[in-house]
């Protein structure tokens, strides 16, 4: 009898459908419980996928932001040029007068120096001379003087009819001081 | 996805998994290390089957159960990348003289299964792939991203490590007797 091959009794043994299975001990519940676990929950591949769309969508909005945003800068940057220019344009509208005023300034101050330069003249008012005598008056007179006014100062002023000899002259010519002057006499003679 | 559609789905998922859950397991003990890896295989296969499901046509049953095979035996080669468990040097410098004739030997199928689960990741992934599962070395070489020399290399190392085994089992069982 011709001995077997090592490969052909393996091969019998353990080859398809091995027909002693059964004495290997195999816990088919339990790992089929891990497979329904495993099974059940929800895959990885989803997650990545829903990951990646997420980051898609994320990083897609956010490009439409930012080119919103550089579209707005653009927008900015073209008006600020446009802003740069008229500035430039005030600034040498500014200049100029700058220049004007500059001019202007030391034209004034030419002509002040000018002014201070020349020779002061005096406004011309027009002018009375009035020319009037000195009085001088001795020492004793002038105080006697202020001394009779002094006391006439002090003079109580009597209410009476005064008559002044001057009245005379004026009753000559006029004939209301006549009458005055009659009056007088009349009222003279009844007092006396 | 509709609720019909998703409740069909999950009915043929729960189908398939009930008659072919046992036999994936099965076959991933042939490739991971322990029972814990096997069943870790065997809920990703099926996660994957669940995932791929849609796109799968069930012609026949041979065509079924070849897709699962091929998703479990590429799940259980991913867990030992990820556990850094093969190590397949690029050797070929291998030339101890191997016969594949054995005495007179009759092994049972869990001594088979031990035995397999008892080589080094490396040798069991390509006796697994080529002797049980029907790759060629090229196939294998494209799996493991190593090259065909090194897949025949790693084949005669399992093949004589198997052998030595078999052999002392052989005198320990006619000490026993």
């Amino acid at each position: 009898m011709k001995p077997k091959s090592l490969d052909n009794i393996f091969k019998e043994q353990l080859g398809n459908d091995p027909k002693q299975v059964d004495i290997i001990p195999f816990d088919q519940e339990r790992v089929w419980n891990n497979v329904q676990k495993e099974v059940k929950r929800p895959s990885i591949s989803y997650g990545w996928v829903a990951a990646i769309a997420i980051v898609l969508l994320l990083s897609g909005y956010f490009h439409l932001q930012q080119r919103q945003i550089i579209r707005n800068q653009q927008g900015l940057i073209a008006n600020q040029s446009r802003d740069i220019v008229l500035l430039n344009e005030k600034q040498n509208n500014i200049l100029a007068n700058i220049d004007t005023t500059k001019q202007v300034v030391e034209k004034k101050t030419l002509i002040y120096q000018k002014i201070e330069s020349a020779p002061a003249i005096m406004p011309s008012y027009k002018v009375k001379v009035v020319s009037m005598m000195p009085v001088y008056v001795d020492k004793p007179v002038y105080e006697e003087t202020l001394m009779a006014e002094k006391e006439e100062s002090n003079i109580e002023q009597l209410n009476l009819p005064v008559y002044y000899e001057s009245d005379e002259l004026a009753s000559a010519s006029q004939p209301q001081v006549r009458n005055k002057s009659l009056t007088g006499k009349i009222t003279k003679m009844l007092n006396d | 996805m509709p609720y019909i559609f998703k409740r069909n789905k999950q009915k043929r998922f729960e189908a398939l998994y009930r008659i072919y859950a046992k036999n994936l397991y099965v076959l991933s003990l042939r490739y991971v290390a322990n029972s814990f890896d096997a069943e870790e295989v065997v809920q990703r296969a099926f996660i994957k089957v669940f995932e791929k499901l849609d796109a799968f046509k069930e012609e026949n049953e041979q065509a079924t159960k070849g897709w699962l095979n091929r998703i479990v035996i590429n799940e259980s080669l991913l867990l030992l990348r990820e556990q850094k468990r093969i190590q397949l040097n690029d050797d070929t410098t291998f030339n101890e003289p191997f016969t594949d004739s054995l005495p007179d030997t009759d092994l049972s199928y869990k001594e088979c299964l031990s035995l397999v689960r008892n080589l080094p990741d490396g040798y069991r992934a390509v006796f697994n792939l080529y002797v049980i599962e029907g790759y060629s070395h090229k196939e294998i070489a494209v799996m493991l991203d190593i090259s065909e020399a090194s897949s025949r290399s790693q084949l005669t190392r399992a093949r004589a490590y198997l052998q030595k085994q078999i052999k002392q089992l052989n005198y320990e069982t006619e000490v026993i007797r």
